[in-house]
């Protein structure tokens, strides 16, 4: 998967800290869900298991040695869910699917 | 002032003896003396708690002669009886004159040294120039919250950390949450311990203007087990 495009975000190790500025949280979640979604577009997978996908580079950078942490991951994840590209696939979150399109847009 | 000395070892006990009683003497008469003044502070005590009451009764008459002296008694006693006097008269008398001093000596420091300096610092300051009748931390913290209302050219400031710190009035906040953020630019990712070493400040407050420049949303942060590291808001600038 070396071909994919990073965002210049991924190589900014401020974007693997949750930012508490509020303003520049929104454009840190913007961000990262774009990120998300075209990431998982690029290996065509619905399917995120949230421990598998920790340690994928994804949420970890090994050159940066940056990774997002469990917690800043939920705080992305959900928001996501809020936007309609996620859904959770049991109660204890540990894996959900997401849709590049909201169903509304489908 | 000795007995007439006596040779041989009888003689030096004696006198060692007489010694002791000599200082047994003086130091249960300090207590003695020390007890005495104790009941008459007890007698002092009521005495300020039912003149307090009183005061609730005529509530609203405020910074009347009466109260401020009142209050200037209980200050001279060590009650620290802050409910009651916060509502009888604002501030004080002692408080008012110490912020004046205060902001005279201070205003100087403070400016040479960035507009700001930490209470702690103050309460160094003040007291290594003062030598004898010292300041306690309760006063220091009393008469800076009153500077504000005197119009002096200091005032307390306390940051969301709890850090409380004297500011020059004509300190800007905006002006160093810019400065801070250019410094950033410059220099690329800050630590506040780097940063201190820069500009020449303690640690406290470069960790202070960093987190104002941050919520400015100049900088943002990136926090590792390495430490917490500012680097330019990029989210912000760049699309």
């Amino acid at each position: 998967m070396s071909d994919f495009d990073w965002p210049w975000q991924y190589k900014f190790p401020p974007f693997f800290t949750i930012q508490p500025n509020l303003e520049t949280r929104k454009k840190q979640l913007d961000a990262w869900c774009s990120l998300i979604l075209s990431y998982q577009k690029h290996i065509k997978k619905y399917h995120l298991d949230i421990t598998e996908a920790q340690n994928s580079e994804l949420f970890y950078n090994k050159q940066l040695n940056r990774r997002l942490s469990l917690d800043a991951i939920y705080t992305v994840l959900e928001e996501l869910r809020k936007r309609g590209n996620l859904e959770w696939k049991d109660k204890n979150r540990t894996s959900c699917v997401l849709v590049w399109r909201t169903p509304a847009e489908w | 002032l000795l007995p007439r000395q006596r040779p041989g070892i009888v003689g030096i006990e004696r006198s060692i003896q007489q010694r002791n009683k000599e200082t047994n003497k003086n130091v249960s008469q300090a207590f003695h003396d020390l007890k005495n003044l104790m009941d008459k502070a007890k007698d002092m005590v009521a005495l300020s708690k039912t003149i307090a009451n009183k005061i609730k009764d005529k509530q609203g008459e405020m910074t009347e002669d009466e109260t401020v002296r009142f209050k200037s008694y209980l200050l001279s006693m060590g009650i620290p009886n802050p409910v009651t006097r916060e509502t009888h008269g604002t501030g004080d008398k002692y408080y008012t004159e110490l912020a004046r001093e205060l902001s005279q000596l201070l205003t100087k420091p403070i400016e040479e040294s960035g507009g700001m300096m930490t209470l702690t610092d103050v309460y160094c300051r003040i007291n290594r120039a003062r030598g004898m009748e010292l300041l306690s931390p309760e006063d220091l913290l009393h008469a800076c919250e009153v500077m504000e209302m005197l119009k002096l050219p200091l005032r307390l400031r306390t940051f969301d950390s709890g850090v409380s710190v004297l500011q020059a009035r004509s300190h800007s906040e905006e002006e160093i949450a810019t400065k801070t953020t250019n410094m950033v630019l410059e220099q690329g990712p800050l630590t506040s311990e780097q940063l201190a070493q820069i500009v020449g400040l303690s640690v406290v407050l470069a960790k202070e203007r960093l987190l104002l420049a941050e919520k400015n949303g100049g900088v943002c942060r990136d926090e590792t087990i390495e430490g917490l590291r500012f680097y330019p808001n990029l989210f912000l600038t760049q699309a």
